[in-house]
C-alpha cells in the first residue's frame, strides 16, 4: 500500500506491528458515552475542560509569591518587629522627662533651647512635627505628663485609662534614668574639656607673662 | 440499513442536521479502530478509553466545525491524535521512563520470554519509547494503514515529512526490537 512497505529492511517491523492483537473498545463504551453526552451541560463541559487542563506554569510562581507574602506578614507585622527609625522615634517621644517636655513646649513656641539640642544629639533623629502630631492625635499626653503608646497586642485602654497609667509608671522611669545617665556623662565630658581648656589658657598666660618679664 | 451503508461524510452531514442516529453509527464504525490507535499511542487501556470518549464528545459538541472538504476519518484521527498527544505528554511528566530494556534485559533469554503476551508487551513498550512524532506516523501508517496523504492531512505535515518520520520511527523500533526480530 505504502511506498515504504516495499523496503525489505522495514518489513519485519511492519509485520510485528500488524500482528499485534486488535484492541477493542469496552462493551459498555456506547452506554458510557451516551451518559456523558446526556450530562453535558454548558457548565459541565466547561468544568471538565478546566479540570483536565494542566496548571499553567505561572500558577506556581503566584503560589510562591503568596506564600512569601504571608510569611513576611506574620514575621514582620504580626510579631510587632518594627524598623529601627520607628523605635528611635518612640524612644525619643515616650519618656516623661521634665526637661524634654519643657523643650517641646519651647519648640512649639518657636524657641530653640540648649537642653533640647543635647537630647537631639543623644538620639540621632530629631524631634519632628510628625511626632508631635502623633502625640496630639493619639492624645497620649495627659497634662504635662507624656504617656507611651501601648505595645502591639496589648488590650485596649479602658475608659479609666488603667493600662496607660500603669505603663507610664514603669517603663518611662527606666528610660528616664538611662537618659539622665547619658546626659550626666556628656556633662562630665564637657566639664573635663572646659577644665582642660582653662588650664591651657592659664598656662599660656603664665608663659606670656614670663616672656614679658624676661624681656 | 441505508444509513449504515452511507459514507462517513454523508452520515456526518446527517448528524449536522440534527440526526443523532447518524452519530451512533459513526461511533459504532470508528470506536474499535480508534481504540486500537489510541491504545497503541498511550499504552494504557483506561487512558485510551477516556481519550476515545473525549474524541466522540468533541465530535458531538463541535459537529459544526467539520467541513466536508476533509475526509471524515482523517478529521477524527486528528482529534484523537491531539488528545492522545496531550495525555501522553502529561503522563510523561508524572511517570518515570521505563524502557523496553527492563523487560528484554530482565536476565531471561528472549526466546523464553517470547510467548505472545510478553512479546506484545515488549512491542508496546518499544512503541512508547520512541518519540511521539515518529510513533503517531508509524501507528497511522503501519497499524491503521492510512495512506501518506491521509496521515499528512491528519497530522498537518507534508508527505515528505511523513515518509522521513516513518523511516526513522521504524529504524528506531527495529533497534529496540532486534531481539524479537532476530528470532
Amino acid at each position: 500500500m505504502n511506498d515504504a512497505s516495499k523496503n525489505p529492511e522495514d518489513s519485519p517491523v511492519k509485520n510485528l506491528l500488524k500482528n499485534l492483537p486488535e484492541i477493542k473498545a469496552s462493551p459498555d463504551f456506547e452506554e458510557k458515552l451516551s451518559r456523558r453526552i446526556n450530562t453535558l451541560g454548558k457548565w459541565g463541559h466547561l468544568g471538565t475542560r478546566l479540570l483536565r487542563r494542566p496548571l499553567p506554569v505561572f500558577a506556581y510562581s503566584l503560589i510562591a509569591v503568596a506564600a512569601v507574602g504571608m510569611i513576611s506578614y506574620y514575621i514582620f507585622i504580626r510579631s510587632g518587629i518594627q524598623p529601627a527609625d520607628l523605635k528611635q522615634d518612640k524612644l525619643q517621644y515616650s519618656p516623661a522627662q521634665p526637661a524634654n517636655s519643657a523643650t517641646r513646649k519651647e519648640e512649639e513656641k518657636g524657641a530653640v533651647v540648649e537642653e533640647g539640642k543635647k537630647v537631639s544629639r543623644e538620639a540621632p533623629s530629631s524631634l519632628s512635627l510628625g511626632k508631635e502630631e502623633r502625640s496630639d492625635k493619639g492624645k497620649l499626653r495627659m497634662g504635662d505628663k507624656d504617656i507611651p503608646p501601648a505595645p502591639f497586642g496589648a488590650p485596649k485602654t479602658t475608659a479609666g485609662g488603667e493600662y496607660r497609667s500603669a505603663v507610664s509608671a514603669a517603663a518611662p522611669q527606666a528610660q528616664l534614668k538611662s537618659l539622665r545617665d547619658s546626659l550626666a556623662v556628656i556633662d562630665s565630658l564637657r566639664l573635663d574639656s572646659l577644665q582642660r581648656a582653662q588650664k591651657q589658657l592659664k598656662m599660656k598666660e603664665q608663659k606670656a607673662g614670663q616672656r614679658k618679664h624676661a624681656e | 440499513m441505508q444509513k449504515s451503508a452511507a459514507s462517513d461524510e454523508d452520515l456526518m452531514a446527517e448528524f449536522q442536521k440534527g440526526n443523532s442516529d447518524a452519530f451512533n453509527i459513526l461511533v459504532g464504525r470508528y470506536k474499535d479502530r480508534l481504540m486500537n490507535f489510541v491504545f497503541r499511542y498511550v499504552g494504557d487501556y483506561n487512558d485510551a478509553d477516556d481519550i476515545l470518549q473525549e474524541t466522540f464528545i468533541r465530535l458531538y459538541v463541535k459537529k459544526e466545525a467539520y467541513a466536508p472538504v476533509a475526509k471524515f476519518s482523517t478529521w477524527l484521527y486528528t482529534i484523537a491524535a491531539n488528545l492522545a498527544k496531550t495525555r501522553a505528554l502529561r503522563r510523561r511528566l508524572w511517570e518515570s521512563k521505563k524502557g523496553v530494556s527492563e523487560l528484554a534485559e530482565s536476565g531471561k533469554p528472549a526466546d523464553i520470554q517470547a510467548d505472545d503476551a510478553i512479546r506484545h508487551e515488549i512491542i508496546q513498550r518499544a512503541l512508547n519509547r520512541i518519540p511521539a512524532k515518529y510513533r503517531e506516523v508509524v501507528l497511522l501508517c503501519d497499524i491503521q494503514e492510512l495512506t501518506y496523504e491521509e496521515v499528512a492531512e491528519a497530522i498537518g505535515i507534508n508527505i515528505g515529512t511523513v515518509k522521513s518520520r516513518l523511516n526513522r520511527g521504524r529504524s528506531k523500533l527495529k533497534e529496540l526490537l532486534k531481539d524479537i526480530i532476530d528470532e
